[in-house]
């Protein structure tokens, strides 16, 4: 299906915070479960509309490999954005945050859009985060936050979909260079015009009214 | 069937019947068995084995099962005399993975529901229900040794057997020390190149890239080879490493060689200095290719790829054109875009000997796991999914069973292995240093003492009796890397006792070295810190020593000393 832009994302966090889950629910399930060994598991693309424009976030997940510092690494190369996700039941991975904070600001490009995921929300009889101290957490680092559940889907949707929004407006601002593929964004096949849209593109492509 | 698949799957045949005793044996259709030993043997690639084994298992299991349904197709494929003649293949899936869904003790106990222990026909029924179970107990005697009860109600049914057909015939053979885990736990082949005679130096300097690799190398299969499918297993089911030690060791050795990495690259004073030890890791890395070590490949590359290498950008410029040719081409390979695509294409055109990248084998299962039910709407055991799990544990176990192309040199082992000191007597490591220095325990004590002392002095000026975590990482930091890894995931602030403790271990670590020699990191480490005026004040001493070289290091791993 034609796109307009295409966001890479990654997820990251402790082990066990629900990433895969979270993917799961956004993408619906839609994945492969490849036999083939030289393709992997694969699953996290889908395609969301903003201001009339189709974009297809492929998201990658790291889970299964928190722990390979090397590797996790290797993912920053080329985000545009990145879900940190900790679970508001497990404080230890709240406090790990600013670990796995540094590593991504060391190793992805500074654009890169952080959003602040406290997850299993519907756990609220177990949680040991509260919400402000996620919310103060973000306002401190500059990060977008939400909570959500994976389980429920509360949320789920809203945090891929904000985290493409700013991007999308970094976009427009003309902050991300988007010929430059390292920065996580490709412009989509029917695009040939490349350079920041300006609201001129916009309108055309999304056939806005006003 | 086209030519060339029937000609892949007899090579399959005969792969197989290679492997057999490792029980990963594929049984295949009557019509092929016949050609069987006349086919020449070409070595078919794991992949392809995989892919023959799932269209075969598949076939027979249909995409789900009841447990007793399973249980039923491992029993029935068991003649009386105790042979296995059919679906070999089928019952290492359903032995390995059952526990996936269900506890092996429940499905022990259904299994033992199945025994006609009341009638007395139907013997040739419980011929096969016990020929099965010695089959599963000699096969994976590791699940019987750690699962108590478990092997408690095999116990307690071996008894009863024998009781009721006063017969020994059934009863040889639940023998935990049987032939499947020694060959998992297989003492690793000596190193008969080690000449005694060689002095042999352990100075990074002194290496050679190709002794360097052949040592990472060696230490990362150690590693590889311990992990069981049970850990495998554990770490996709509860998403951690906790409890799982062997799994555990071998991601430390992973990021204790990245980060041992960017150490030798960060202790060289000058720019030129540090574009030749970066050099001298590009060409441990292309010889980690060649042996095909893409584990350790990856921890190097990750090293020198780290922010805090990649930032020196006058270092870069002192390095050639192929040495940055050559890091492109292995970022390259080992890139996680399209799921680490180059990676797993150059991976299975590789043949023999091979290290996967582990962390890329643990996401598929994690991925698959997460993304498959357990059981289908139909309440069933969703077997597709255990067989597509099954795939890369079986691969994961076949690459354990190669003969390494690499020899170690034992001092050099001892310069980088880490010993991480684990539980159970049996676990250590036949490779764990067998002599240690003959210490006296009182100057040891006295030793480490002082050191403790020393570190407190420097860290904890208002002697609130422990130092922060950064700190103690920092000492850390400036030890061999074998020492990294001996504390785990702690939090929180260090002790005088603890960090006694970590001393201890650590000496044991470098014993060969000589305390001295850890002593002496230490006070390096102590007098590189970069003093504010403060710490001036308190330690004149130190002021007088600093090493512009060192303290750049420390400014990485420092940072947060001053904050």
């Amino acid at each position: 299906m034609a796109y307009a832009y295409l966001f890479k994302y990654i997820i990251i966090g402790d082990t066990g915070v629900g990433k895969s889950c979270l993917l799961l629910q956004f993408t619906d399930k839609r994945f492969q479960p490849v036999h083939d060994l030289t393709i992997g598991v694969e699953f996290g693309a889908r395609m969301i509309t903003i201001d009339g424009k189709q974009i297809k976030l492929q998201i990658w997940d790291t889970a299964g490999q928190e722990s390979f510092r090397s590797i996790t690494r290797s993912y920053y190369r080329g985000a545009a954005g990145a879900l940190l996700v900790y679970d508001i039941t497990r404080r230890d991975t709240f406090n790990h945050l600013t670990t796995w904070l540094e590593d991504a600001r060391q190793h992805s490009n500074s654009n890169m859009v952080i959003m602040l995921i406290a997850n299993k929300s519907d756990l609220e009889s177990r949680r040991e985060v509260k919400k402000e101290e996620g919310e103060a957490f973000a306002r401190e680092h500059g990060l977008i936050f939400m909570e959500t559940s994976a389980k429920t889907a509360s949320n789920v949707e809203e945090a891929f979909i904000n985290t493409a929004k700013e991007i999308y407006e970094k976009i427009q601002e003309g902050v991300f260079d988007i010929n430059n593929e390292a920065n996580g964004i490709k412009i989509g096949p029917q695009n040939p015009m490349p350079g920041p849209t300006g609201p001129h593109n916009a309108g055309q492509a999304g056939g806005s009214c006003c | 069937m086209n030519r060339k698949d029937s000609k892949r799957k007899s090579r399959l045949e005969l792969n197989c019947q290679s492997v057999n005793s490792n029980g990963v044996t594929i049984t295949v259709k009557s019509r092929h068995s016949h050609s069987r030993r006349r086919r020449r043997m070409t070595c078919p690639s794991p992949a392809e084995i995989n892919k023959a084994l799932a269209s075969v298992t598949l076939e027979q299991l249909g995409k789900s099962c009841s447990l007793e349904e399973l249980m039923e197709k491992c029993i029935q494929s068991f003649d009386v005399d105790g042979k296995l003649w059919k679906n070999e293949d089928t019952i290492h899936m359903i032995l390995v993975m059952h526990s996936w869904v269900v506890p092996s003790a429940e499905f022990a106990r259904k299994l033992l529901q199945l025994y006609p222990f009341l009638s007395s026909a139907q013997n040739h029924r419980k011929m096969q229900i016990c020929h099965f179970l010695r089959f599963w107990a000699n096969q994976y005697p590791e699940v019987f040794r750690l699962d108590n009860e478990l092997e408690e109600l095999m116990g307690d049914f071996w008894e009863v057997v024998k009781d009721r057909r006063r017969s020994s015939d059934h009863r040889q053979s639940i023998d935990s020390t049987c032939i499947s885990d020694q060959e998992i736990t297989k003492p690793y082949p000596e190193s008969p190149s080690f000449n005694k005679k060689r002095k042999v130096s352990l100075l990074f300097d002194h290496l050679e890239p190709s002794e360097l690799a052949d040592h990472l190398s060696y230490l990362e299969f150690k590693c590889f080879c311990r992990i069981s499918h049970l850990d495998y297993r554990n770490y996709t089911l509860q998403s951690s490493l906790r409890e799982i030690p062997r799994l555990e060791r071998s991601v430390n050795l992973c990021n204790s060689i990245s980060q041992w990495v960017q150490l030798m690259i960060l202790n060289r004073p000058t720019p030129q200095q540090r574009a030749e030890v970066f050099t001298k890791f590009i060409q441990v890395t292309q010889k980690l290719r060649k042996l095909q070590n893409f584990n350790t490949l990856m921890a190097v590359i990750g090293g020198l790829c780290h922010s805090a290498i990649s930032r020196l950008k006058e270092t870069h410029s002192y390095l050639s054109h192929d040495v940055l040719k050559a890091l492109s081409e292995m970022t390259e390979l080992l890139s996680s875009s399209s799921n680490y695509s180059t990676y797993r294409r150059v991976y299975n055109e590789c043949g023999g000997f091979k290290i996967p990248i582990l962390g890329v084998h643990l996401k598929d299962l994690v991925s698959l796991n997460e993304a498959l039910p357990d059981y289908l709407d139909n309440g069933k055991i969703n077997v597709s999914k255990l067989q597509s799990l099954y795939q890369h544990i079986l691969e994961l176990r076949q690459l354990q069973k190669a003969n390494p192309p690499f020899k170690a040199n034992n001092d050099l082992i001892l310069l980088l292995t880490p010993t991480t000191p684990i539980k159970p007597p049996e676990e250590i490591p036949d490779w764990t240093p067998v002599e240690p220095l003959q210490l006296d325990p009182d100057s040891l004590s006295h030793t480490v003492d002082q050191m403790v002392k020393c570190v407190f002095q420097f860290y904890d000026p208002h002697q609130r009796g422990f130092i922060s975590r950064e700190d103690f990482e920092k000492v850390v930091s400036s030890l061999p890397f074998s020492c990294h890894i001996l504390e785990k995931d702690r939090e929180g602030p260090v002790s005088h006792q603890e960090m006694t403790s970590y001393f201890m271990k650590a000496s044991r670590v470098c014993s060969r070295l000589g305390l001295p020699f850890l002593q002496s990191l230490v006070e390096i480490r102590l007098r590189e810190m970069p003093l504010c005026a403060n710490c001036v004040r308190n330690f004149p001493s130190y002021s007088m020593c600093l090493l512009p070289s060192l303290s750049r290091v420390s400014s990485k791993y420092g940072a947060a000393y001053h904050s």
